[in-house]
């Protein structure tokens, strides 16, 4: 019931997002024709505007852009006006639904590569440490990860490339083709979150490793692998889960650094360039694809909880 | 005479903050970490200073300082490290380590100022939230919510062309120089505007419980107003937290304005901040030369000042968290 209720509520939020987009994109100065080839004239500039429905009232254009307007030709017929979200107004031979299509899958492989590489890194560090807490393990795996949080991908991504690529030849230095060019980008790109998961995980097992129920397994005679795995791994990997929502929603829409360092046709560039270029429905269309992707992975969250932890109850 | 004996007998009582120093001193690195921080923020103020005494100086002296300007272009291109040159120089033949310090300071300043700017905003934002309840709480924290599924990338660039556009035209008529300086603090102001809302969603947490407590409610007995009741008393019991979350908002608008300026909407040049030092150097990269000096001394710096300011924040919080202290 409760998930329900807030799958009911994801069609306002949306709509309220893709206002909020809308009217800011509008609000910021420069226009979508400012970055081509200078207008001839006013006139043409004036036409193109006219011909985007630049220059009607902003509610108007919301309402047409989402396909909710009716017009009254010079017959008196009213009808309706064709929706106005898949016209992308800088790059006007593609549609935005086809810009999106094109980058999102590209952003997508590689989010999803880069956070199987986080979790296949961050989650054994970090229960590693845990488990061997106070030991060289731990002094190990803590650095590591304390370290990968201080690396940012706009440095990793060049030293990666400097050495991998260039100086040993290894691995290619940029480009999206053979399995080989996944390589360096999931490495830059989920370096880093490897660091925060492990950190997380390190201090949920901590924490949960002084909890009641754990004194009791133990004092069942359970062996500690048994106590770390199964009781208390999985409450400890709860903070992980509600931080890989929010995480997800931002790999897969694709990292603008690591894909104009790589070369990635993905989405994340057209993510900035939409802002730069003022490009109003590509701008709102790639927001609404987050939106949407962070709204469903948070409710993916909270059903995980539920699994999760028995304790859990939503109302 | 009795107490004495029983002074005596035990350790003196510590007050809570020399107790709360004496924990964070325990914590080597963290210790360090300050310390090395607070020896950076003297190299980054005394440096420049040198460099402005010197050129006025003797011939010899301005000859130094006129080498070691962070802006001065010179024949001497991609230098590696010598002791000329202490950090090599770039593709202007301008001396990087100059220009590391100097970057230095755009990019702390950023870090300081960017946190304080959503340190108000987060903590005025929650703390009004949590104390008023009810409707305004829910509209407030669901506009949170509504910030939180907007990337926020898209959020920054418009805000700062926005703001930029406008006060633009009025900063020119009054001083050319103004502007540059006008974008560096727009750049703040977005990337405050952008990082508060973890933070009001943390302050709102804690005035939840801070309500009910027994001394607020005194307080508001006594016929104090809400204002006084949210400056006086709940604010100032959020510190602990805020500092701690503090600790983690540093370092990343030092990212995301390293991040901006990659992009090259954060600081113009001939000025520099780490991150367009970085972006520098990764543009200079390719199979036939690499000049590993322009990525590294940059990299090294910010990756260094991050770890200092992450040590930093693990030791504040253990300074704070009195339970975890209790039980070691």
């Amino acid at each position: 019931m409760y998930f329900l209720k807030r799958l009911a509520l994801t069609l306002p939020l949306l709509l309220v997002i893709s206002f909020l987009a809308f009217f800011l994109v509008h609000l910021a100065p420069g226009g979508p024709f400012d970055r081509e080839r200078k207008p001839a004239s006013p006139e043409i500039e004036r036409a193109l505007k006219a011909k985007y429905h630049l220059d009607e009232p902003l509610f108007k254009q919301y309402l047409r852009y989402l396909g909710l307007l009716w017009e009254v030709d010079q017959q008196g017929n009213w009808h309706h006006a064709p929706a106005g979200f898949d016209i992308s107004l800088r790059y006007r031979n593609h549609s935005v639904t086809d810009i999106i299509a094109q980058g999102l899958p590209v952003s997508m492989l590689l989010g999803a590569l880069a956070f199987g590489f986080a979790m296949a890194v961050g989650l054994p560090a970090g229960f590693f440490a845990a488990a061997r807490q106070g030991h060289w393990e731990d002094y190990a795996a803590s650095f590591f990860s304390i370290l990968a949080v201080c690396i940012p991908g706009l440095v990793i991504a060049p030293l990666l490339i400097m050495f991998f690529g260039i100086k040993w030849r290894l691995l290619p230095v940029a480009l999206w083709a053979s399995p080989v060019h996944v390589i360096l980008p999931t490495i830059a790109l989920g370096l880093f979150f490897s660091g925060r998961i492990a950190r997380l995980l390190r201090e949920g097992m901590l924490d949960t490793m002084n909890a009641r129920f754990i004194v009791t397994a133990r004092a069942k005679g359970l062996g500690e692998t048994a106590i770390l795995l199964k009781h208390a791994f999985r409450l400890a990997v709860l903070p992980v889960v509600s931080y890989s929502g929010p995480l997800l929603a931002d790999l897969l829409t694709g990292s603008f650094v690591i894909e104009s360092i790589f070369q990635i046709p993905g989405i994340g560039l057209h993510l900035v360039n939409s802002s730069l270029n003022s490009d109003y429905t590509l701008v709102v269309g790639l927001s609404l694809v987050y939106a949407i992707l962070l709204i469903g992975l948070n409710l993916l969250v909270d059903a995980a909880y539920v699994l999760l932890d028995r304790r859990v109850k939503y109302e | 005479m009795s107490e004495s004996i029983a002074l005596s007998a035990h350790p003196a009582p510590r007050s809570t903050a020399s107790a709360s120093w004496h924990r964070f001193k325990r914590n080597r690195l963290a210790f360090v970490s300050l310390w090395f921080l607070a020896g950076l923020t003297a190299l980054v103020v005394v440096w420049p200073l040198t460099l402005k005494i010197l050129s006025s100086g003797s011939p010899r002296a301005a000859e130094f300082a006129h080498r070691y300007g962070p802006d001065r272009l010179s024949d001497e291109q991609f230098q590696p490290p010598s002791t000329r040159h202490w950090f090599g120089t770039d593709v202007h033949g301008r001396d990087l380590f100059s220009r590391v310090l100097y970057g230095a300071t755009v990019s702390l300043l950023a870090g300081i100022l960017g946190t304080t700017v959503s340190l108000l905003i987060g903590v005025l934002w929650g703390a009004i939230a949590g104390y008023a309840g009810g409707r305004l709480d829910a509209l407030m924290m669901r506009f949170v919510d509504i910030l939180y599924s907007l990337p926020s990338i898209i959020f920054v660039i418009l805000l700062i062309t926005t703001l930029e556009s406008v006060v633009k035209n009025w900063l020119a008529m009054v001083d050319l120089r103004w502007v540059g300086l006008a974008r560096f603090l727009f750049l703040l102001v977005g990337l405050g505007a952008v990082s508060w809302l973890t933070m009001a969603r943390i302050v709102r947490g804690q005035v939840l419980t801070l309500r009910r407590r027994a001394f607020v409610e005194a307080s508001r007995v006594l016929g104090a107003t809400p204002g006084h009741i949210l400056i006086r008393h709940i604010i100032p019991h959020t510190f602990g937290i805020v500092i701690v979350y503090l600790t983690l908002t540093v370092p990343g608008i030092m990212l995301y304005e390293s991040f901006l300026s990659y992009l090259g909407l954060g600081i113009q040049p001939p000025m520099a901040s780490w991150g367009s030092l970085i972006a520098e150097g990764a543009d200079q990269i390719n199979s036939i030369r690499t000049y590993w000096w322009l990525i590294i001394f940059p990299s090294g710096f910010l990756i260094t000042t991050l770890l200092a300011l992450a040590f930093l924040g693990d030791g504040l919080r253990d300074m704070w968290d009195v339970d975890a202290a209790k039980g070691r």
